[in-house]
């Protein structure tokens, strides 16, 4: 288990936002979509796009992704790869059904001028098209991350089903899959794997399939959900003071947090706790670009750092030669 | 105010705001539209409602709440509770005063410097996030929460407790919606004894403090997009967790409630007691406090002066009761050994396949925060290998397939998802039937029914979906009959004809008044019919089409 003190978490703001401005489906206009990618034949369009689904098992009773109960016991996860050959056959059996006529076989396995069969183009555009599925995804990462944003076709997928009581409690949790040949310096943006699909299955179990093969796992603590306290301990509390960008002032200031008398006295003086800080912006303790700011700059010095849970390859856990920061790092099988 | 909707932060960082305020906020409002045109004047009244959360939150409402509810180990690392609401501008969609109350009325006698922001009602929000301990809730012996069936009325008394809005008046009820047709009518609510209520309810200036909006970057988290657009608002309580405590958190309505003095003025603090002579101070501060008294010098606003030093004059030894409507309800118990998220990650299972540990075995499953990565070696966390009962390492699972002639032979069977990678077989051609996709393993000479399974789940789940089989029935059908033309358009060509020019003779044959005048007289049967002559038709014809016209040519010897 780690704590990201490392890296900046929080970029604050004071800015405030009117929120009639969005539109909604705006984004929707600077990424292709499905519909984009099908448009000029509706009928293709909708038979495509539920295929799609399929191609990303959407649609399959969870008895069939596991058969056995035993294979997913409560509070694990377990990394898997997607046989693409059994999802092909998925495929194959729904186009059959509409296939009643011999002439409408005929018109699936006809060669097109590719030389190819009209069922090999029509897979090879569901390749496509399970890229394009997540399109809130898709153009978020396009947005903030231009590497993962390229996605390949048709690869290899691999994924793990993860049942804890995590997913229940902590809803929004953050998984990034990172791939990493050499394994040095694993955990950069450039070596992210993109995220293919990302589902809850039940209460407790999400299913998360990843567009290619990453060798190192990171879980996150939901950015939106980081616990909010302060330091020190009951007799004081205190507060570290930190930067705007969420990281801790480098010479370590801090200041006291006091508390109501009443009772088992653990009702933080929040106002209190405001001017202290407004003080230390006045005094040029803590950066002036905080001034004026209200519940952000409270939530900003108040908010912890987010838990990560990261997994890597057992044999970089055991390879005493290149020792992993990650002490309690687990093997998964994620190489190939 | 900024009106820019700001793109996501990158991955794992995150941005805060004191709040999002949309345009309006809740209530009733009139639009009226003036228009002039030179001496030509109108106007028009629409009404229409902005509408939002009041009297409780759907469960889609709350995105997540702090500690998780019915926690049992809940944190008390100094952790405050918050809830994390779905929608980045719902604590500030309501006013939290009523009409004719500014912010100046309900200021808490401290002594920070206001700026404009903090003389703007719509920056308060109206709601707030108490903690009690059960303690603390129960009166009697009853649990102060009700909700669902058992919540309390608007007005009327319910099993002898009062409704929540029973001490106002009609005409201020009726002021803020709640018409007499409502007094039955039953709302989620907490009843607190109001001292206790003003020991823990943060100060007016607090309730902005403790409620801010942040986005974060939804690239790598569950149903990004359908639900999760990375935007929230966060309201946090100001109480620290104490451990071996039974919690309720209740996210409550303030909205028109604070002329109730439910919100304490000048709470007693407790200061780090660095010399005598603040301690001294503390003292006195707290005494005073204890009877509503100012503390620090500054003079009070007038209305809460009032009625502070009303409740000076005459301080009730009755217990008296405040009922808040209850937005959201949950409850927790908090320990020392620690249930959160990291504590239930390092608690997640492993299987050990060997290890040189006394009492650990190989199969043994223990958490990932005791393996002793030197002496522990742990199972690949892979789905499907031989560690499950009945299953081959390859994730194989033995089952029995029923043939049509009713007998049933052992097979192997494993879904998609396998515990080791398999390379994908590219096929020209489909599956014709689910027989084509069956495969013998040849080693143990046993049927590998996988793909073929495969295949009739595909049909199962095609055969029930009306929409897909239609499209892609509808699909096909387009399909041929667009070839079917092609084809024959093709032949046509390749008798030189021109398929367009065809089109557009046959367009103005239709045009021509001549050939109307034939329909028409066809269908009236009184109209003489004029006569087309073949030199008229064959001109026409041989400007573009020479071929055809030298057939009608060969008509005028009776040959055509």
């Amino acid at each position: 288990m780690a704590k990201a003190e490392d890296a900046p978490l929080a970029t604050t703001k004071m800015e405030i936002v009117d929120a009639s401005t969005t539109d909604s489906f705006k984004w929707r206009n600077e990424i292709l979509t499905l519909e984009k990618y099908f448009k000029g034949n509706e009928s293709k369009s909708q038979t495509m796009r539920w295929l799609t689904r399929l191609r990303l098992l959407e649609p399959i009773p969870f008895q069939y992704l596991v058969p056995s109960e035993d294979m997913l016991p409560s509070e694990t996860i377990r990394y898997f790869h997607i046989d693409r050959n059994w999802v092909d056959a998925l495929i194959d059996g729904a186009l059959s059904v509409t296939l009643t006529s011999t002439r409408e076989r005929q018109w699936l396995l006809k060669k097109m001028d590719d030389g190819k069969t009209r069922y090999s183009s029509l897979m090879e555009d569901l390749d496509v098209a399970e890229n394009l599925a997540d399109e809130y995804r898709n153009y978020v990462t396009s947005k903030s991350n231009s590497t993962t944003s390229s996605k390949q076709t048709g690869s290899k997928l691999t994924g793990f089903l993860f049942r804890s009581s995590v997913v229940r409690d902590y809803p929004g949790l953050e998984i990034t899959g990172y791939r990493s040949e050499n394994r040095s310096e694993p955990w950069e943006d450039k070596n992210q794997v993109s995220i293919h699909r990302f589902a809850r299955l039940s209460e407790s179990i999400i299913m998360v399939i990843f567009n290619g093969c990453p060798t190192h796992i990171r879980f996150q603590e939901p950015a939106e959900g980081i616990r909010i306290g302060v330091d020190g301990d009951e007799d004081q509390y205190e507060l570290k003071l930190k930067n705007p960008d969420g990281t801790l002032l480098t010479n370590g200031m801090k200041i006291d947090v006091n508390k109501r008398s009443y009772g088992d006295k653990s009702v933080i003086d929040i106002l209190g706790l405001y001017n202290s800080l407004a003080a230390k912006i006045e005094s040029n303790d803590l950066s002036n670009s905080f001034d004026k700011q209200e519940s952000a700059l409270i939530a900003t010095q108040m908010l912890q750092y987010p838990y990560q849970q990261d997994f890597v390859p057992y044999s970089q856990m055991q390879d005493g030669s290149t020792p992993h920061p990650h002490k309690d790092a687990i093997n998964w099988g994620g190489d190939d | 105010m900024s009106n820019t909707n700001p793109p996501p932060p990158p991955v794992g960082e995150y941005r805060l705001f004191d709040r999002v305020l949309g345009p309006l906020t809740a209530g009733s409002y009139k639009i009226e539209i003036e228009q002039g045109f030179d001496s030509e004047q109108g106007s028009v009244s629409k009404f229409f409602d902005v509408t939002g959360p009041r009297w409780g939150l759907e469960a889609t409402e709350v995105h997540a709440v702090f500690p998780p509810r019915n926690e049992q180990n809940a944190t008390t690392d100094c952790y405050v509770p918050f809830i994390t609401l779905q929608r980045r501008s719902l604590p500030w969609e309501r006013l939290v005063l009523l009409n004719g109350e500014t912010p100046q009325d309900f200021r808490s006698y401290n002594q920070m410097k206001y700026n404009e922001d903090w003389n703007d009602a719509r920056k308060y929000p109206w709601v707030a996030l108490l903690v009690f301990t059960e303690d603390e809730l129960t009166h009697g012996g009853e649990l102060g929460i009700y909700k669902g069936d058992e919540g309390l009325c608007f007005v009327d008394s319910k099993n002898s407790i009062p409704g929540v809005f029973s001490h106002w008046s009609q005409s201020k009820r009726d002021g803020f919606g709640i018409d007499t047709s409502m007094d039955e009518m039953i709302v989620d609510a907490v009843r607190v004894d109001s001292s206790i209520l003003r020991s823990i309810a943060p100060r007016f200036e607090e309730l902005k403090l403790l409620s801010h909006a942040r986005q974060v970057n939804p690239q790598d988290k569950e149903q990004c997009g359908s639900d999760e657009d990375g935007w929230f608002s966060i309201v946090m309580s100001n109480r620290v967790l104490k451990p071996n405590q039974t919690y309720h958190a209740c996210l409550v309505s303030l909205e028109g409630r604070l002329s109730e003095n439910i919100l304490p003025t000048n709470p007693a603090i407790e200061r780090k007691a660095s010399s005598a002579k603040l301690q001294s101070k503390h003292v006195t501060s707290a005494l005073m406090a204890n009877v509503g008294l100012p503390s620090f010098g500054k003079k009070a606003s007038d209305k809460a002066g009032k009625q502070v030093a009303k409740e000076a004059k005459s301080p009730s030894k009755v217990k008296t009761f405040t009922n808040l409507v209850l937005l959201h309800h949950w409850t927790f118990n908090s320990s020392q050994t620690n249930g959160d998220f990291q504590a239930r990650m390092e608690n997640l299972n492993v299987r050990v396949e060997s290890s040189t540990r006394n009492g650990i075995n190989a199969g043994d499953t223990i958490p990932i925060s005791d393996v002793d990565s030197q002496r522990d070696t742990i199972e690949p966390m892979l789905l499907g290998t031989d560690s499950v009962p009945g299953m081959t390492a390859n994730s194989y699972l033995s089952t029995e397939m029923h043939g049509s002639d009713g007998l049933s032979e052992d097979v192997l069977y494993r879904g998609p998802l396998v515990a080791f990678s398999e390379q994908r077989d590219i096929k020209e051609n489909p599956y014709a039937n689910s027989d084509a996709a069956l495969a013998i393993i040849s080693e143990l000479a046993i049927w590998d029914i996988s793909h073929a399974s495969a295949f009739e789940l595909g049909r199962l789940l095609a055969l029930g979906n009306g929409k897909f089989m239609k499209a892609m029935k509808s699909w096909i059908a387009n399909d041929i009959r667009q070839e079917q033309r092609e084809e024959v358009e093709k032949k046509i060509e390749e008798k030189g004809f021109s398929i367009p020019v065809l089109n557009q003779r046959l367009q103005s044959i239709k045009e021509e008044s001549s050939i109307r005048m034939v329909r028409e007289s066809r269908l009236k049967l009184s109209i003489s019919i004029p006569e087309i002559s073949k030199e008229d038709l064959g001109a026409n014809l041989e400007d573009n089409y020479p071929h055809i016209a030298t057939e009608i040519g060969g008509g005028n010897n009776g040959q055509s």
